[in-house]
């Protein structure tokens, strides 16, 4: 694999985070090619999470560097990499609580927006016609992700299924070329897990780039072009999804514990 | 009619009417002064309630604004641009201190705040060569080449005017873009900084908009009262400002307007008890926070939305 730097969607590069005395990143590489749908999987601790706060711009790495579409966007803000095309959903949800759904949407395709103060304040007419078509764009982008049932509610009222697919709503409002989701299916049904697999396949049928952290693993095989496995914030292994679950390492990473209960059982 | 023509509608409707109903200067007196808070308020109330950021010192602002007309129209200044120059003053320095301190939350935010108000007030105290120190200084009548603003009746009209327009400016405000990212501040600044809002500039946006508007309000208290005294700065001041805002309801611009015009006119009206004017004030207050925490005006809304239904 590993093609040119103007070919990935997302190049990290030896990307180290310290806090204090703990590496909960550890020289991670990885590329991900366009239009891919990318997991990264890894037992608690891995640093799947501060990864992916690395990548979003969250944090700050301790060393390394970050491409987004080829260009270096190491330490830049999250709301700089907004503007270069990157969004993402969090693991505890990140909702706005104060607003409507369809609000939450709206904010998402904020950089789309008319967003002068001079305008806001002054010319209220023009703005009415922008509001409407913004309004329309994000009951349309819910009723894609399957909140049709919720057009009208407040965020507060929505239930937790309903919010992960809100996220998921307003990242896409931004119209990102990578969408990194933390964690999507955490505590969702099995059904409502496999139709949020379908909805990223979609998504990534549009063209979109998907980086995913994710724990369930009939997720994140039936759904993942490829597979990044960390362990205490090193890449363990990199490949497609059948090659993962051949790997022995990453057996012994995620079932060492379990195996070796079970041969104790055994030899019992 | 959509629902912020029908709140500034309600609202310069009853400015035009008030008049009918009073009788006295000492009534415009009274209407005035709950006018000028309110102004301050929608603005406080854009910061505060809408984006979720403490200030224990815009009274500062206020103070400032009051002083630049003070002292500029004492040199000769026309009242205009003295006012206009204050504003600007403010407005750098708000923005020049929000730099830093608007990083911080919570707590640490209303302690900043709270010191720069406190400096600034002590600054205008101290300054007494300029400033008249704790004796504060008169200020000329507000004018423009012959023409002034004299008199209650006149008076009740511009800050009217004031309010109406600061009202307008708010509602647009918060129903554009810019609006929804400050509310979207307040909900969850980590996910609005990730959608492209940039949050520290945002902030610093507000945090200038609602010092001008403040300023604004002092240079005409400045003018209408012909005087000013460090008090306005003050600590005391600041607290009444957000309580205003607090007691009318966070998030509500005709809220804000509420809690100014009640606040105002309920210590008047507790004279009449004399010695426990301040205890039945406080009880008021507290009476209020604890059966509507929201505030008076949004909860109010609730109960006509539930009573309709």
């Amino acid at each position: 694999m590993a093609p040119g730097p103007d070919l990935t969607a997302l190049s990290v590069r030896g990307v180290s985070r310290r806090f204090g005395g703990l590496v909960a990143v550890d020289n991670a590489s990885l590329d991900v090619a366009p239009g891919v749908v990318q997991a990264i999987i890894g037992p608690n601790g891995a640093g799947k999470t501060t990864l992916f706060n690395l990548i979003s711009g969250l944090y700050r790495p301790t060393q390394g560097e970050v491409r987004l579409l080829g260009e270096d966007v190491t330490g830049l803000p999250p709301s700089a990499l907004a503007r270069r095309g990157l969004s993402r959903t969090f693991q505890n949800l990140q909702i706005f609580f104060n607003m409507t759904a369809v609000e939450n949407v709206m904010v998402g395709a904020h950089l789309r927006s008319d967003a002068r103060l001079w305008s806001a304040i002054f010319r209220p007419g023009a703005r009415a016609r922008q509001e409407r078509e913004a309004i329309r764009d994000a009951r349309r982008l819910m009723e894609e992700v399957g909140l049709g049932a919720y057009l009208d509610a407040d965020a507060a009222a929505m239930p937790y299924g309903a919010l992960k697919r809100l996220e998921i709503a307003r990242a896409l409002a931004s119209r990102p070329k990578l969408l990194l989701l933390d964690e999507p299916a955490a505590g969702l049904t099995p059904p409502e897990a496999r139709s949020i697999g379908t909805l990223m396949r979609r998504i990534a049928a549009d063209g979109v780039t998907i980086v995913l952290v994710e724990h369930n693993m009939r997720l994140v095989m039936g759904v993942s072009d490829r597979i990044v496995v960390l362990d205490r914030g090193r890449v363990l292994a990199d490949g497609r999804a059948d090659e993962i679950r051949a790997n022995s390492d990453v057996a012994r990473v995620y079932l060492g514990k379990r195996m070796r209960t079970a041969r104790a059982v055994v030899h019992a | 009619m959509r629902r912020d023509t029908a709140v500034l509608l309600l609202l310069a409707v009853g400015i035009a009417v008030l008049p009918f109903a009073l009788p006295n200067r000492y009534f415009y007196d009274v209407a005035i002064l709950a006018g000028i808070n309110a102004i301050v308020c929608v603005g406080l109330n854009l910061l505060i309630g809408y984006t979720g950021q403490i200030s224990l010192g815009h009274a500062g602002f206020f103070g400032l604004g009051a002083y630049a007309s003070a002292i500029l129209t004492g040199y000769g200044c026309p009242a205009p641009a003295a006012m206009a120059a204050g504003a600007v003053i403010v407005g750098a320095l708000a923005a020049l201190v929000g730099r830093p301190i608007l990083r911080l939350k919570g707590h640490y935010l209303a302690m900043a705040t709270l010191g720069m108000g406190i400096i600034i007030s002590i600054v205008i105290t101290t300054e007494d060569r300029v400033t008249g120190g704790p004796d504060g200084m008169a200020v000329a009548p507000f004018g423009l080449l012959g023409w002034s603003v004299q008199g209650e009746e006149a008076w009740y009209w511009v800050i009217g005017a004031s309010l109406v327009a600061t009202v307008a400016l708010a509602l647009n405000l918060i129903a554009s873009p810019v609006g929804r990212a400050l509310r979207a501040i307040h909900g969850s600044e980590t996910a609005a900084e990730v959608m492209g809002v940039d949050v520290a500039r945002y902030k610093r946006m507000v945090f200038v908009l609602s010092a001008v508007l403040a300023a604004l309000a002092g240079s005409l208290a400045a003018h209408y009262s012909g005087f000013v005294s460090p008090a306005k700065a003050g600590f005391m001041h600041s607290i009444e400002l957000v309580t205003m805002v607090v007691f009318g309801g966070m998030a509500s611009t005709l809220g804000a307007v509420v809690g100014a015009v009640l606040l105002t006119v309920l210590p008047q009206l507790l004279t009449v008890l004399k010695d426990y004017e301040l205890l039945m004030f406080g009880a008021l207050l507290m009476g209020t926070m604890i059966l509507m925490p929201r505030g008076l005006l949004p909860t109010l809304e609730t109960l006509w939305r539930r009573a309709r239904i």
